[in-house]
């Protein structure tokens, strides 16, 4: 119950300010579709640099919380999802804007993502310690199978092809070895003196996710930015809270299916809201209204998206292991301001992290308050011309990293990152588990190169690393995942003519074949 | 296992839009940023960039003025913002 001696530290001017300001920014840019939570997140972190751990991490946290929800406006306004966790939204979202009931769906979604939300910060809460004494027992060789679980499950979940997905690890894990060895100082891949520190994370995270959509943006020319805006008719706002109460399964789907998969280490929330669509429509009892414009399609969508925040930071916080590609960012936002996510990270920091975690509980309030207000104000933000955010980012992208060591170096390694990671996902291979490959690689290294030093004094390196109930159960986690999966591409993959990037969703399609959620969202996307 | 294909791949037409944002991104960051400095070489090109890529007939002056209004609105935000607020420092040219 530690988290209730620091609430007050959240209601300080400067960090209600930033928490307002962190949300209201992050509704508007959530909306804005390309730019994602990640991108945004990663935009935000130089401005935090001046800041104390706290108040960065109260701002990064805010923004975190609000651009989830924030896609949501886009989905349902504009059938343009703000972000890939918002796809499931659109189908029946803009379906009841359609029919004249925008408001409605704008206040269904963020208040289902409100309850969501608190419930996740909760689980983050009391889920968090537990881990954390957990972990302490973990030695170098579990640390190591974790990290490389991390790489694994992102790497085949997130990417079109099990292959390009698990190279895409690899590529971030080589990135970074650049630099010099931190046991033995040998000098790796330095190609240029600039390369000399190895590639800095923020500015590799900013190239990563913003640069690739820069390009695309310019890559659609000087094509008008025809967007159609529902307009949004008023609708009171209690009938609303009276709607999410009443459809209590939805919201429990929602939530719970959000809260699991944000525990996963490396998998995020694009799957979250895809997952409780579609197990809130089989459940229901109203099937057929699924896809017209029915609330609990909204309501399940968007309470998973936000259940999945607070949980996704459980393994960061305990293990060092990213949740999800956004939490990867606030990873390198709390390496920034000195603080290393462990086993003992509350002992060491509390005044740090239990103010961030409650300001996340706040947030979400701050999150369905403002949302429902401003929703039609973000709406028309997301109609800003496609070029114009381009270059708007392009210069936060280029100022950003500048900021981060104030070295030309680094805003070299954003635009070489981000232009090879273009053309990587033009050919099918993803950002997200080269970011995670980049973060857990050389806490891969380090937990494998003193493991293997500690075990020549022991059994060896084999006994080490692969004996022992956890050490078996791990590397079980590990072979079972590759094994299951490469079975299945090779089972479902004659049953679709496309193929998609997470198995949950090659099995929604099998079912739902050209109707499937995926497969619309690619078709419109293209 | 990755040997169906995956991905959408790149056009000529895609690759002949890009051309202009690409080079003009690569020469303000990896030659103009330094000569004229930071923030005079963003504004060039984040002018150049809506130019560019602007849908609008160039002989339409409204839209000059429009694309000169917002990036004058841009680099004035961006020099609040990190000269000013967060104290950085960024490399002097011939301008600022």
């Amino acid at each position: 119950m530690d988290f209730i001696f620091y609430f007050g530290e959240v209601f300080t001017l400067t960090s209600m300010l930033l928490l307002i300001g962190g949300t209201i920014g992050g509704l508007i840019m959530g909306a804005t579709p390309g730019l994602s939570p990640t991108m945004t997140v990663a935009l935000l972190i130089p401005f935090t640099f001046n800041m104390t751990p706290v108040h960065g991490l109260i701002l990064l946290g805010a923004a975190y919380t609000s651009t989830v929800a924030g896609g949501a406006v886009s989905a349902i306004l504009l059938k343009i999802p703000g972000a890939p966790a918002n796809i499931a939204t659109t189908l029946d979202g803009n379906a009841m804007a359609r029919k004249g009931e925008g408001a409605k769906a704008l206040q269904l979604s963020f208040i289902a993502s409100l309850i969501g939300g608190i419930f996740g910060v909760f689980l983050l809460i009391f889920l968090t310690p537990i881990l954390a004494k957990m972990a302490n027992s973990f030695g170098y060789s579990h640390t190591f199978w974790l990290a490389i679980i991390g790489v694994t499950v992102i790497g085949s979940l997130e990417a079109g092809s099990v292959v390009k997905g698990l190279l895409s690890g690899c590529i971030g894990m080589w990135l970074a070895t650049i630099g010099f060895d931190d046991i033995q100082g040998v000098k790796r891949f330095v190609f240029h003196p600039a390369l000399g520190g190895g590639v800095n994370i923020i500015p590799a995270l900013i190239g990563l996710f913003a640069i690739p959509q820069v390009i695309s943006m310019f890559a659609k020319g000087r094509s008008q930015n025809n967007v159609e805006q529902i307009k949004v008719k008023k609708h009171p706002i209690s009938k609303a809270f009276r709607e999410v109460f009443s459809r209590k399964r939805a919201v429990l789907i929602g939530t719970s299916i959000g809260s699991l998969i944000g525990l996963i280490p490396g998998v995020g929330g694009q799957i979250a809201g895809l997952l409780a669509y579609d197990q809130a429509k089989k459940l229901s009892p109203e099937k057929q209204k699924f896809g017209t414009g029915h609330s609990e399609g909204v309501i399940a969508a968007e309470s998973a998206n936000n259940a999945m925040v607070g949980p996704s930071l459980v393994p960061l916080l305990t293990l060092s292991i990213p949740g999800s590609p956004t939490a990867a960012v606030l990873l390198g936002g709390l390496i920034i301001h000195g603080i290393f996510p462990g086993p003992t990270l509350f002992q060491q920091y509390p005044e740090v992290i239990w103010p961030f975690i409650n300001s996340m509980l706040i947030g979400q309030i701050l999150m369905c308050i403002f949302g429902i207000y401003i929703a039609s104000l973000a709406a028309r933000v997301a109609q800003v011309p496609q070029f114009v955010m381009a270059a708007i980012v392009l210069g936060l992208a280029a100022f950003g990293s500048f900021a981060v060591q104030q070295s030309m170096g680094d805003v070299y390694v954003m635009v070489v990152l981000g232009t090879m990671m273009y053309f990587l996902e033009r050919f099918g291979f993803s950002a997200a588990p080269l970011v995670l490959g980049l973060i857990l690689g050389p806490i891969a290294e380090s937990n494998f190169v003193t493991g293997s030093l500690i075990s020549t004094a022991q059994n060896g390196p084999f006994v080490y690393f692969f004996t022992g109930g956890l050490n078996i159960l791990l590397v079980s986690i590990v072979y079972y995942q590759w094994g299951f999966l490469f079975g299945q591409n090779l089972i479902l993959k004659g049953n679709h003519n496309e193929y998609f990037s997470t198995q949950i969703s090659l099995r929604i399609c099998r079912k739902h074949s050209n109707n499937c959620l995926l497969y619309q969202f690619y078709k419109t996307a293209i | 296992m990755g040997l169906s294909k995956v991905g959408n791949g790149l056009s000529a037409y895609m690759f002949k839009n890009m051309l202009p944002g690409v080079l003009i991104s690569s020469v303000y960051l990896f030659f103009a940023a330094k000569f004229f400095g930071f923030y005079s070489a963003t504004t060039i090109a984040f002018f150049l960039l809506l130019t560019a890529y602007d849908p609008a007939s160039y002989s339409n002056m409204n839209s000059w003025v429009k694309r000169i209004i917002i990036t004058a609105c841009f680099i004035a935000i961006m020099y609040t913002l990190f000269a000013k607020i967060l104290v950085v420092y960024t490399p002097r040219g011939m301008f600022i």
